[in-house]
């Protein structure tokens, strides 16, 4: 195990290297750089800009020198922990994202949470007692979950609550905590707002673990050692958990490395929509804005986050699955 | 009051179109300790009847009339429990599954959960119904597991099922149902998916623990060998229905029902029925035969009469290996690939009109061979050479284009008539395809051709434009053939062609076959792990194991005189639909003779098989060291 870990991190360095060029080659790609982008922005609004000044800003950003350079500045400077500076915010990358990256974390975790409570007990349900009435209305519930947008429910929401209940459910903390310290009411607060994007989010991720894992079990149901596990006078119940549900868990565990970067970015739209101060929306405005080290530090969040899960999914597996501990055991 | 008693069971499934009869009025009983075969070919309803009793029907089966009496001696003068009023999976019905009765099924291969051990597995049964703790679990485990006669049970106890061979796992799974010593064993077709080596094994322990164990016997089985090997009573099962039973001689020796006595007559006869029926001391062991030895043998080189003049040569290889590398390990951290060696070293040749058998079991590389001689694969070494009208030609020397040209000369016919044609294409389409690849006729003449092919193979015109999912397996495998021979090949490579046939379709086909060869003078290759089919076929037999050609020799030479240790044990695990000569489940526990570690001299070294052929007969070659004529083996070549 110890050398399975050891070769699985060296191998993510070389991934990490490509996916940096990656990142940094695609949001050099528009034409033009941050300052190009804020005096077309500028003189749209009939504003001009001393060109003494952009040259200064252009030499104290280091945009005047070559991608090569700016590239290897900025993995430089990650190496040391040093993210860069956000153009936009006139702020070290790592004091914009802050607090932002924390409530990303929360929301996520909790849809996270909120998907396999939610989607394991239906689709073991659901599994076991295919084609019967209430089987069919989860199905039809299911499909409704994965077909409605994000966005929209969250839109429905943020009306049906405003209309019927007359309050605010957009963002994750009432109005008067936003710029406060934190403190145990502003932790409560955040609980208090939570549920409504974990709802949203979490939704169609549900639905779709559902249909999964619903039809992952019914193809175990139907194998011979289930057969021999009922042949041998276990009861149905240990029969379920013991055997078949294990077995359907080694492709869900195998899709654990997608689901947490997928959880981070996805949740954009909905945040903006709803106006949560997660780190979403801000991704979106510094790809925009060509805001260069601040999408690109957090483009390598999302790429380690996502190696990470995969890291995570493949031990699991291999707890899981014996087959896989043995081409371990073979490739080490 | 018999052990089981199965009364006028009739069984029905829940279809889209109404219900469907799976078994109609079956009865028969099994007394204490007795053995009971439920026979029958695909369809015939035998498992459902097995699963019937054991309340394992699925969801959508219902038992509409019948009762299933079991009497279990343990409950001493109680009344027999009928198991059809129980609910399915009731505590009642729960307590006697695994316990009193239990069952063995037939897919080694997925009858065990992938994820749990073995002993994990097992040692459930036990700590379910004889309450015991994990230790003790585990301590009656490896005892059963040694009663399987598995060599080292502490070792398979922390195995997984995906570390043991097909017939480990089958042992397992008999462990499993004998640790709680039941009364009823119930064997879902026990040995089908296995070699034929293997199954013998495994019926000679089912002999053994029944005889030690006191348990009646429940074998449902399609294979009338395993019935006189193994059975006292048969009963044979059609369409659901009760055809004829009775004592096992009675029925095999005198059949009463025309579908038994057409059921016998379609099993290829046994290779031993063939002649004298001479297993006994062989000529190479008694080592009065060989080069060095006189005898037979003319000293001067040619050393038997020569054949009278022999057809002209069509295909030959020489000295085929071919060594697989499994590629464990990716990306930057490879690890070194692991050799298995396939084939070492194989000759073969083919003459015109001939049809060449190449028999082995799994592992011995016969797959291998077919897919270098139909060219899908290239070997490491060697060569093979095409002998057609324009003098020989080197096939592993083609190029694409003319390896595509020369395609239509060997043409093969797959063992699964399902999985080998495309279910979105019409017959048609099927047939006209290699004609299109090869440019042979226009549009319009290929239906023409299609037609003349489909009824070559017996089939009628309406079968043109259907689907492959519309035909039963025999006509499947018909289409194979017709697809097979659209480019008139000269060679047909059939592999495995009639294995997954039931015996009644099987012996259709290869009557088929052989009056196809006579007509448009077919050499064949002729690929099989079933010696009867093999019997019936081939002209001469090449014995494979593990990768190596260990005999070769015309087809009566090899059944009356087989000399390597490997075929003999091939031979005498054959089990025969003869009551009289039911397999020698007593002999067999030797072990086979499947490694070369497991052969004597002079065929093996330490292990490593010998390196040279001998001829013992007309054409008959074995794989043996050249024995001095001073060292004598201490015994005669026994059954393996």
């Amino acid at each position: 195990m110890g050398a399975f870990l050891l070769r699985r991190v060296l191998v993510m360095v070389p991934t990490l290297i490509a996916a940096s060029i990656l990142i940094f080659t695609i949001i050099q790609l528009p034409p033009g750089d941050y300052l190009s982008t804020l005096i077309a922005e500028m003189e749209a609004r009939g504003e001009s800009i001393d060109p003494n000044k952009i040259a200064v800003l252009r030499e104290a950003y280091g945009l005047d020198s070559s991608v090569v350079v700016q590239y290897l500045h900025w993995v430089g400077g990650m190496l040391v922990g040093d993210f860069g500076y956000s153009f936009e915010y006139a702020l070290p990358v790592s004091r914009v994202v802050g607090d932002q990256l924390w409530l990303t974390a929360v929301l996520s975790l909790g849809t996270i949470a909120f998907i396999w409570v939610l989607s394991f007990p239906i689709a073991l349900y659901s599994a076991t007692h295919r084609h019967t009435p209430l089987d069919l209305f989860l199905t039809f519930v299911g499909f409704l979950g994965l077909a409605i947008p994000n966005f929209l429910l969250a839109l429905v929401l943020l009306f049906l609550a405003n209309r019927l209940f007359d309050i605010s459910i957009g963002g994750l903390m009432a109005p008067e905590y936003m710029d406060a310290p934190w403190s145990p009411g502003k932790i409560l607060s955040v609980f208090e707002h939570l549920w409504v994007p974990v709802v949203v989010i979490g939704t169609s991720g549900t639905a779709a673990m559902i249909r999964r894992l619903r039809a992952n079990l019914l193809d175990e149901l139907h194998k011979p050692y289930v057969s021999v596990a009922r042949a041998k006078g276990l009861a149905p119940g240990r029969l379920l958990w013991k055997y078949p549900l294990r077995v359907s868990l080694i492709p869900f565990v195998a899709d654990v490395g997608n689901l947490l970067p997928q959880v981070v970015s996805g949740g954009a739209v909905v945040s903006i929509v709803l106006s949560l101060p997660t780190t979403g929306p801000m991704l979106l405005r510094a790809l925009r804005a060509q805001d260069t080290y601040l999408a690109g530090s957090f483009l390598m969040f999302l790429a380690v986050l996502t190696m990470v899960g995969v890291l995570i999914s493949d031990i699991a597996l291999g707890l899981i699955d014996p087959r896989i501990r043995a081409e371990e055991r073979a490739q080490s | 009051m018999d052990l089981l008693t199965v009364e006028n069971l009739h069984v029905g499934f829940r279809l889209p179109r109404g219900e469907l009869d799976a078994i109609s009025g079956v009865s028969f009983s099994l007394p204490q300790g007795g053995t009971l075969a439920v026979v029958g070919e695909s369809g015939s309803g035998k498992s459902v009847t097995a699963r019937a009793v054991m309340g394992l029907l699925p969801a959508s089966a219902r038992i509409k009339a019948g009762r299933v009496l079991f009497a279990d001696p343990k409950a001493g003068e109680a009344a027999p429990i009928d198991l059809t009023a129980l609910p399915p999976d009731g505590r009642v019905l729960r307590a006697i599954r695994g316990n009193a009765i239990s069952m063995v099924f037939q897919e080694p291969l997925s009858a065990l959960s992938p994820v749990h051990t073995i002993g994990d597995q097992i040692g459930e049964v036990a700590r379910l119904h004889r309450g015991m703790d994990r230790a003790a679990a585990r301590r009656e485990t490896r005892e059963i597991l040694s009663l399987v006669r598995f060599p080292d049970p502490d070792r398979v106890l922390d195995s997984y099922p995906f570390e043991l061979s097909g017939g480990m796992r089958q042992r397992a799974l008999i462990g499993m149902a004998l640790i709680s010593r039941p009364r009823l064993l119930i064997a879902d077709e026990p040995t089908t998916a296995l070699d034929v080596t293997v199954q013998a094994e495994i019926l000679a322990l089912l002999h053994d623990l029944r005889r030690d164990l006191g348990m009646a016997i429940l074998i449902i089985t399609h294979d009338m060998g395993v019935v006189a090997s193994l059975a006292e009573d048969v009963v044979v099962m059609k369409d659901g229905r009760c055809l004829e039973r009775g004592p096992t001689r009675a029925v095999l020796k005198d059949p009463r029902h025309a579908y038994t006595q057409h059921l016998l007559s379609s099993i290829p006869r046994h290779p031993n029925d063939l002649g004298p029926n001479d297993l006994g001391p062989n000529d190479l062991g008694s080592n009065d035969l060989g080069p060095n030895d006189p005898g037979p043998v003319d000293p001067s080189g040619s050393q038997f009469r020569a054949q009278p003049s022999p057809a002209p040569l069509l295909l030959e290889a020489e000295g085929l290996d071919m060594t697989f590398q499994s590629r464990a390990g990716r990306g930057f951290f490879r690890s070194k690939p692991k050799e298995t060696r396939a084939l070492t070293n194989v000759d073969l040749t083919l003459r015109q009109g001939e049809c060449l058998g190449i028999v082995g079991e799994s592992g011995s590389g016969k797959s291998t061979l077919s897919r270098i001689l139909m060219r899908a694969i290239t070997p490491d070494r060697g060569c093979l050479r095409f002998h057609g009208g324009d003098g020989p030609l080197d096939l592993l020397g083609l190029n694409a284009r003319d390896l595509r040209g020369f395609r239509r000369h060997i043409q093969t016919v797959f063992q699964d008539p399902v999985g080998s044609l495309s279910p979105r294409r019409k017959i048609l389409d099927i047939l006209r395809e290699p004609l299109e690849i090869q440019g042979i006729g226009t549009p319009a003449s290929r239906r023409a051709m299609a037609l003349d092919l489909i009824t070559l193979v017996g089939l009628t015109e309406a079968h043109l434009d259907r689907f492959p999912h519309s035909l039963s397996g025999g006509q499947k495998q018909r289409v194979g053939i017709a697809r097979a021979l659209a480019l008139e090949p000269e060679i047909l490579i059939l592999d495995e062609a009639v294995s997954a046939l039931d015996v009644s379709i099987q012996a259709r086909i290869l009557a088929l076959l052989q009056d196809l060869r006579q007509r448009l003078r077919l050499s064949y290759i002729f690929i099989s792990h079933d010696m009867g089919v093999i019997n019936q076929m081939a002209d001469r037999i090449m014995v494979l194991c593990g990768g190596y050609m260990v005999e070769t020799a015309p087809r009566e030479a090899l059944f009356a005189r087989p000399s390597h240790p490997y075929t003999r044990s091939l031979l005498a695990a054959v089990p025969r639909p003869d009551p009289d000569h039911p397999l020698d489940l007593e002999g067999l526990r030797g072990g086979r003779a499947n490694i070369p570690a497991r052969w004597p001299l002079p065929f093996a070294r330490d292990g490593e098989p010998a390196r040279t052929l001998i001829e013992v007969g007309p054409d008959h070659w074995v794989r043996a060291a050249p024995t001095p004529p001073t060292s004598r083996p201490a015994e005669g070549m026994g059954l393996g």
